[in-house]
């Protein structure tokens, strides 16, 4: 549990002849972590499985129907497992045939419904062009391009006084204006040599020209005529889309299965990329859980009657071991805390524990009031439902919810009240009125918290580099401590020459960089005062919203309904402001003073080949 | 409420405590947040470095919350 899965490293040396077969093995067992092969003077990489360029070809088609069809993985992910769980082998040539037949029909259909939408769209456009023609009374025949005349047609964002000021400019004009969809549509004639004046005035107006080029081509099409061309069109369209829903209907499934089973097939095909191999032979490197180890062996042995060699090989410093956590079943859901870090390295403690012990600690401490617990509680609760996939984060919320639950308890308090209907609830603190006395326990949670870190660093170093190293590192910030402890309650004397020593000490392990570092204990261990900060912020606030709210009360009536009204809004801004600030605070005082007294981090993932989650 | 000129003074001195290391404390973040979030648009591995850079200036308001709890102890 405090420490990352114990690994094996395994080196697999084989004949060609094996290797596909083995990787299909490897791929289903789904727990070797493959160590890439890096191209050197000796070993140059592996070539893909002769299938894989033509794999990746059929996937792209059946992408291509997922994505028309809009098909959803997820609809069929039980489909899928039950495919798995018959076990049945995929027949690769079969399944090649059948895909690039449904495809061929697809595209056809397919693209002649993309064909016909298209006219559509362009025989609508011309169509809406002549309906507006048809409004202000312009026959299509008359825009062309003329010696002496020039004709404006589109829209104005007014038309007042536009009469009068063309009038002005030159008599010798025809204007027709009308509404059309809600806009000031206009048809406007004038002589030529006048053009420029005229588009002056109308640009005052925002007038935007419409482009009839298209149809005037057209001059003898009527509208009738687009509007029955249409309902053909529309009416083609309409069989298209039966045809292609049928064919999503018999389909879709398949199309997902293989598209699945086919990119599985693809990632294997791929596999001899990562290995290191010869004209006859690959050797591969890589590493499997310990417990797991013996059994992997010998199920690659029988695989290929023990064809291939595979070695145990020693781990060594320049291993880069890949990490994966192992802590059982409430404790796992603060791995997210170490994917949202870094992971931890081998050799060094996995601290999911300790984030499981003090997060909800620390967020229940500032959060402190049943009210609130119950209220986050059930809201995560509820989201959890809703939201499965984040249902580790959820966890550690309603966690944290429980301890906030437990602290409000201790504090009596339920919304910021300590007093309900009379009742004084009992309580060890009182956050409203002790504020000094959870000024000092805070700080003591912040003692005992660094020292804990403090002890894991010990460890940790006692593990990498020997006991003298862990003593001068570590140890000594302990015996600051106990000499500040000492030369405060004690004898000046005493604590002063403990310090000195540990000074010393420190001094031999970090050199003048811990020196330098000496203050950030004191910074680190007052930091945790905003356990009582942020927790008397809360409660201050939630006060005040029921003062608030208690003034409407009593002047009763309609005002009672405003009060209810007030109490709610403002303790749903507590509890938003109370879920966000714990939680980052927590967080805070796990990544800043405590990792940074034991954490070195930046081990890579354990990703073993095979099918992904 | 009617209080005298010395716990006025008090009053005044323990909230300029607060209110001045809040902000520098917050003129210092500014700048580390968005060099922080720059570098996590980059590679989000950075996300838990980032954010202890971040809230290291956090401290100067928790020294000036504590002093001026101590400012507001010699009110009595």
């Amino acid at each position: 549990m405090l420490k990352p899965e114990r690994m094996t490293k395994l080196n697999i040396l084989g004949p060609k002849t094996m290797e596909k077969k083995l990787v299909k093995k490897l791929y289903d067992l789904n727990i070797f972590h493959i160590v890439d092969h890096v191209k050197d003077d000796q070993l140059d990489i592996g070539n893909p499985f002769e299938n894989a360029e033509e794999v990746s070809d059929l996937i792209i088609k059946l992408n291509a129907m997922e994505s028309f069809f809009e098909l959803n993985k997820k609809q069929f992910s039980k489909d899928l497992d039950n495919y798995r769980k018959k076990g049945k082998e995929l027949n690769y040539n079969e399944v090649k045939a059948l895909i690039l037949k449904i495809y061929n029909t697809f595209t056809k259909d397919a693209q002649k419904l993309k064909d016909i939408k298209n006219e559509v769209r362009i025989i609508e456009k011309q169509l809406e062009k002549l309906r507006i023609l048809k409004k202000i009374g312009v026959d299509p025949a008359l825009l062309e391009e003329y010696d002496s005349l020039s004709y404006f047609v589109g829209y104005l964002n007014r038309t007042k006084g536009v009469k009068k000021e063309i009038s002005d400019i030159t008599g010798d004009h025809i204007l027709h204006k009308t509404i059309y969809k809600n806009k000031h549509l206009i048809g406007l004639f004038v002589v030529k040599d006048k053009k420029d004046m005229v588009q002056k005035v109308l640009e005052k107006r925002n007038f935007t020209t419409l482009d009839f080029s298209d149809i005037v081509s057209k001059k003898s099409l009527k509208i009738p005529y687009f509007e029955k061309k249409t309902k053909i069109l529309n009416k083609e369209i309409a069989q298209l889309n039966k045809k292609l829903g049928v064919f999503k209907q018999s389909w879709g499934k398949q199309i997902v299965i293989y598209e699945s089973l086919l990119s599985e097939e693809a990632e294997r095909s791929e596999a001899p990329l990562r290995f290191a191999s010869t004209e006859k032979t690959f050797f591969v490197k890589g590493w499997v859980p310990t417990k797991k180890a013996e059994k992997t062996k010998e199920i690659l042995n029988e695989l290929t009657n023990e064809k291939i060699m595979i070695q145990e090989k020693e781990i060594t410093e320049e291993d880069d071991i890949p990490i994966k956590l192992r802590n059982p079943k409430p404790v796992n859901s603060f791995e997210f805390f170490m994917q949202l870090y870094s992971m931890p390295k081998y050799k060094e403690i996995d601290p999911t524990f300790f984030l499981f012990l003090s997060f909800p600690l620390f967020f229940g401490f500032m959060l402190g009031d049943i009210g609130y617990g119950v209220v986050t509680f059930f809201l995560f609760w509820f989201l959890k439902k809703k939201i499965p996939k984040a249902g580790g984060f959820f966890n550690i919320l309603m966690f944290a919810s429980a301890a906030t639950i437990f602290f409000g308890g201790l504090f009596g308090e339920i919304f910021g009240e300590e007093v309900l209907f009379g009742y004084h609830l009992p309580h060890i603190l009182s956050r409203a009125h002790q504020i000094n006395e959870l000024l000092y326990l805070s700080i003591a949670i912040g003692v005992v918290h660094i020292n804990i870190g403090l002890l894991i660093g010990f460890y940790n170093e006692l593990v990498s580099h020997g006991f003298k190293t862990a003593v001068f590192k570590k140890l000594s910030w302990i015996f600051i401590e106990i000499g500040v402890v000492l030369a405060l309650f004690y004898s000046a004397t005493v604590g002063g020459v403990t310090i000195g020593i540990a000074v010393l000490l420190l001094y031999l392990g970090e050199g003048f960089k811990g020196i330098i570092e000496l203050p950030s204990l004191f910074g680190n261990i007052l930091s945790y005062a905003r356990l009582m900060a942020i927790g008397v912020a809360s409660v201050q606030l939630a006060i005040v919203v029921n003062e608030f709210a208690k003034d409407f009360f009593h002047q009763g009536g309609f005002m009672i309904l405003a009060g209810i009204f007030i109490l709610a809004i403002g303790h749903t801004i507590n509890i938003g402001l109370g879920i966000l600030g714990p939680f980052l605070h927590s967080l805070r005082l796990q990544y800043v003073e405590f990792f940074t007294k034991f954490f070195q981090g930046g081990g890579k993932d354990y990703v073993p080949f095979g099918i992904k989650e | 409420m009617v209080v005298d000129m010395a716990t006025g003074l008090l009053a005044a001195s323990a909230a300029a405590a607060i209110g001045i290391s809040a902000i520098a404390a917050a003129i210092a973040e500014k700048a580390i947040g968005s060099a922080a979030i720059g570098a996590m648009a980059e590679n989000e591995g950075l996300f838990g470095k980032g954010l202890i850079l971040t809230v290291i200036p956090e401290t100067l308001v928790i020294f000036g919350l504590v002093i001026a709890i101590m400012i507001i102890g010699m009110a009595g």
